[in-house]
């Protein structure tokens, strides 16, 4: 058997892109396309992590990233406990790190977690000796949603180094596009964001990022095209005008799409709103690479898991 | 206490530093009946300060203290000591207690207990408006007559401007300083650090230098207009500092207070320290450029430094960076903060805790002949690793881990030991 | 540095020799190479069932299936380093139910390897039957697990490393720790 080995050393949590080297990040990617074999099988499992407790914390509302966790835990034969705002005491006043103590208390490998508040992971990852996954934390990261999105661009552009991506929408308020922007400078892509002032204000450009106001200027350069949710009722005073006009100026239809190149990627983080901030005929044109977004996402999140869940005092030879 | 007030000290040997005089030289230093004088007389007690400095007391214009109704962050006795362990021989106490200090038979309850502490002199700001609402006047004149020292909204910002020049206006005849927190209310909501490139890359939501900028003009523009004394406090930015050095050259009365941390910590720190809570503040913490420009206004006489003491409890700031309260304790941290981003200047140090803030209150803070005897005992020398607060009930110290200059070793207040190391 | 003591085990001809030999004992045994598959595990039992292929394919004209299994996320020894093994590629182009399957591996040694390509093998089918080929047989084993086709046996102390190179200047080398260490 060989002896093949990490090529980076170990890491106890993932909390955000931002630091992450680049040979870390295509170690991560590495591995998620390898792990991807096994949601294709008959036996979609692998025991890799028999007996190991993953918690998945999400204070913030969301189906379908707690589902892709608690699937990729599933597939690695963790067991799985969930632990959602709306059933805990959280809402009785106990704070999340009084919360924390109990899950503690468990003993789990793993805690997933979405929070509001930007920092709430690292502040669990400090304080305790488990490893953390962000799962989205305020408008801070979503290393998550950026190492899927960076996956399935490499399937298809083959390296990242060089490409172009144009991230379109609320940029200032949004994790998964800071995560990306994070991810993607590190890999040696260029950035570009569009978007309303209010939204791509002239400040971004501290990310590493160039700013334009209108999608056409970013769409002619552009290997991939990233759409963000608009989630008008999050946003904050005067923020938006009214939808049509978003759509109108920055949503993306099929004549918009034309001018892009021939084998652009059209990516969106879902839930789509049709007809904002694309047209359904982009959303499920054949240039759309939504539903392997979807998929990737369980490879990458099985491919962390593997990843970081740590050492114990296990019985040592091999061969 | 009333037979400490009659002894009589003979502190000798160290450097006494006095602003106000100009005077700044090793010599004894004679304390009897709560009052420096000539000579202490032969039953003195003999304080050997030998190698230490002595500064006129330092005063704090707008700390925290919860008392009434935030008993759980510090109390008038826990405050007045904690203030006396810092250094500080007098602290007012700022409104923002439950219920509010905006009614003359509070403030006049108030002072009868704070008669009682042992360590610095308490003194309470009364507030500007009822309940710090920002909407109505508070009862001003019965407070200033029930001994108020300033007048205050304490953290809040008046966002009415209208109100604020009635305030104003209202305050101007009772000679009182009025302590503003410079701030445009509607930019700060759910801000939490500094806005700028930090606050971008670690997903916190921002407090614009155009709010601290926005307020700092607003007051100018009405102190001109109203006359009154106006007194900034926590300023952050180096916009800010620029406006009322315009002012100041331009004869308004107008002075200003920057807490001690913001000459040494910056926005960066936060990012540095992965969301320690006890750096979320108000001021926030602003880049290395407001820092230079805060430590240029402190060196040229334009700002003062305050505490900045907001403390606060484990209950309030073990949360989320963004739902932790703001503030940071400070009294017992301040002078070796302010002796550090000083580069160990006593002199300065002095002129910016103890002479300018004095003389917003209208007192002098001086070391000469028939002064009330309040002042301090340092060792300019000494390495203090700052750890969480010993004195004051706050957990919350932003400076904890940091290793300063200079230590406090003795505070007295009109005669009277409040704190004490060097004594048997 | 503290030197490694080596001895040459097998030549790069003494080992295609060996697989040459393997080859033949599986025709004899097993029938013409459409009547098995070799699976090799990554990363050396895979470049040994290339070679195997080729010299079946020398021999008797046709050429057997060829897949492999990279045992990784199946081994039990996951938690005991700093380190995570990389995931290598496991690619099987046939139905494993009911397939005969020639599982092939480098160095045969606690057995532990063996057990992980089963329990992986076992998730993609049910197959007819198994037999483990193996170039090295070097003892110590740790479960009940032998070989049905060994190329060499070859007696270790359990500290020692058996290196295969199936390179042009390859072969198999026995190195062993440095005295007094174990």
């Amino acid at each position: 058997m060989s002896d093949s080995t990490a090529r980076v050393a170990r890491r106890k949590d993932m909390l955000g892109l931002r630091g992450v080297s680049r040979e870390e990040i295509t170690q991560i990617l590495d591995t998620a396309a390898q792990i991807r074999r096994v949601n294709r099988r008959r036996v979609k499992k692998v025991p890799t992590l028999r007996g190991r407790t993953v918690v998945s914390a999400f204070f913030e509302n969301s189906t379908r990233t707690r589902m892709s966790f608690d699937l990729a835990a599933k597939r690695l034969s963790a067991d799985v406990l969930g632990f959602s705002a709306g059933s805990s005491s959280t809402k009785k006043g106990e704070t999340l790190m009084d919360t924390a103590r109990n899950i503690d208390a468990w003993r789990p490998d793993c805690l997933i977690i979405r929070h509001p508040s930007a920092g709430a992971p690292h502040m669990l990852a400090k304080a305790f000796d488990w490893s953390v996954i962000n799962a989205g934390d305020g408008i801070h990261e979503h290393p998550t949603q950026a190492l899927l999105d960076m996956l399935t661009m490499r399937d298809h552009l083959g390296t990242l180094e060089g490409r172009t991506v144009a991230i379109v929408g609320d940029v200032l308020h949004s994790r998964v596009a800071r995560s990306n922007i994070f991810g993607l400078t590190t890999m040696g892509a260029k950035v570009v964001v569009a978007g309303p002032g209010t939204m791509c204000p002239p400040t971004l450009e501290a990310l590493g990022v160039e700013v334009r106001h209108r999608i056409d200027e970013v769409l002619e350069d552009a290997h991939v095209v990233m759409m963000l949710r608009v989630q008008r009722e999050r946003l904050g005073k005067a923020v938006m005008t009214e939808v049509a006009e978003y759509a109108r100026l920055y949503g993306l239809d099929l004549d918009r799409l034309q001018r892009a190149r021939p084998d652009v990627l059209v990516m969106h983080p879902g839930p789509i709103n049709r007809g904002v901030e694309m047209t359904p005929d982009v959303a499920d044109g054949e240039r759309s690479v939504v539903l392997e977004q979807v998929s990737n996402g369980l490879a990458v999140r099985m491919a962390l898991l593997y990843l970081l869940l740590g050492e114990d005092g296990g019985d040592g030879d091999r061969g | 206490m009333a037979t400490a007030v009659e002894q009589a000290f003979r502190i000798c040997g160290a450097r006494v530093i006095c602003p106000f005089s100009g005077r700044d030289e090793v010599r004894d230093l004679h304390v009897r009946g709560g009052v420096l004088c000539a000579d202490a007389g032969p039953d003195a007690c003999v304080i050997d300060a030998d190698g230490l400095a002595i500064l006129p007391g330092f005063v704090d214009l707008s700390a925290h203290l919860g008392d009434p109704g935030y008993l759980w962050r510090e109390t008038l006795v826990t405050g007045s000591r904690a203030g006396a362990a810092g250094g500080f021989t007098t602290v007012v106490a700022s409104p923002d207690t439950d219920p509010v200090i905006d009614r003359g038979p509070l403030l006049a309850n108030l002072e009868q207990r704070a008669a009682a502490v042992s360590g610095a002199r308490v003194r309470f700001a009364g507030a500007l408006t009822e309940r710090l609402a920002g909407m109505e006047l508070a009862e001003i004149g019965c407070m200033v007559d029930a001994g108020a020292a300033a007048i205050s909204d304490g953290g809040r910002a008046v966002g009415d401007a209208l109100v604020l020049r009635r305030a104003l206006e209202y305050a101007q005849p009772f000679g009182v300083p009025v302590i503003l927190r410079p701030a445009e209310p509607e930019l700060e909501k759910d801000g939490v650090v500094h806005e700028g490139p930090v606050a971008l890359r670690i997903g916190l939501r921002g407090l614009p230098s155009a709010s601290e900028e926005m307020g700092t003009g607003r007051a100018v523009a009405l102190a001109r207009l109203t006359r009154a004394r106006v007194h900034l406090h926590g300023i952050s930015t180096a916009q800010a500092v620029r406006q009322v050095r315009v002012a100041q050259e331009q004869g308004l009365d107008v002075s200003c207070g920057i807490p001690a941390r913001n000459l040494i910590l910056v926005d960066e720190d936060v990012a540095r320290s992965q969301y320690d809570t006890s750096l979320r503040l108000l001021p926030p913490l602003r880049t290395g450029t407001d820092r230079e420009a805060l430590l240029q206004a402190v060196r040229d006489g334009v700002a003062m430094v305050t505490a900045g003491h907001v403390p606060l409890s484990r209950v309030e700031k073990e949360h989320e960076f963004e739902r932790s309260a703001p503030g940071g304790a400070g009294l017992e941290s301040a002078f070796a903060a302010t002796l550090t981003a000083l580069d160990g200047d006593l002199a300065l140090v002095a002129e910016a805790l103890s002479t300018r803030p004095a003389s917003v209150l209208g007192e002098r803070a001086a070391l000469s002949e028939g002064c009330r005897a309040d002042l301090v005992l340092v060792d300019p020398l000494a390495e203090t690793c700052i750890g969480a607060p010993q004195f004051s009930m706050g957990v919350n110290e932003p400076l904890s881990g940091r290793t300063l200059r200079g230590a406090v070793k003795a505070t007295m207040v009109a005669g009277r030991w409040a704190f004490n190391t060097l004594l048997p | 540095m503290e030197t490694v003591r080596s001895s040459e085990v097998l030549t790069a001809d003494e080992l295609q020799r060996a697989i040459r030999r393997l080859a033949l004992e599986l025709v004899e045994r097993l029938g013409t190479p459409d009547q098995f598959v070799l699976v090799g595990i990554v990363t050396g039992g895979e470049i040994l069932a290339g070679q195997l292929a080729d010299a079946l394919e020398a021999l008797e004209g046709t050429r057997p299936v060829v897949g492999h299994v990279d045992i990784t996320l199946y081994r039990d020894d996951l938690y005991t380093g700093l380190e995570k093994p990389v995931l290598g590629e496991t690619a099987l182009p046939f139905p494993v139910s009911g397939a005969g399957i020639v599982l092939v591996d480098d160095v045969l040694f606690t057995g532990r390897t063996v057990r992980a390509a089963f329990d992986e093998l076992w998730d993609y089918g049910r197959p007819a039957w198994i037999k483990l080929l193996v170039l090295v047989d070097r003892g110590h084993r740790e479960l009940p697990i032998a070989a049905d086709f060994v190329g060499r046996h070859v007696s270790t102390e359990r500290s020692d490393r058996v290196v295969v190179d199936f390179g042009a200047n390859g072969g198999v080398a026995l190195q062993q720790a440095p005295e007094g260490r174990t």
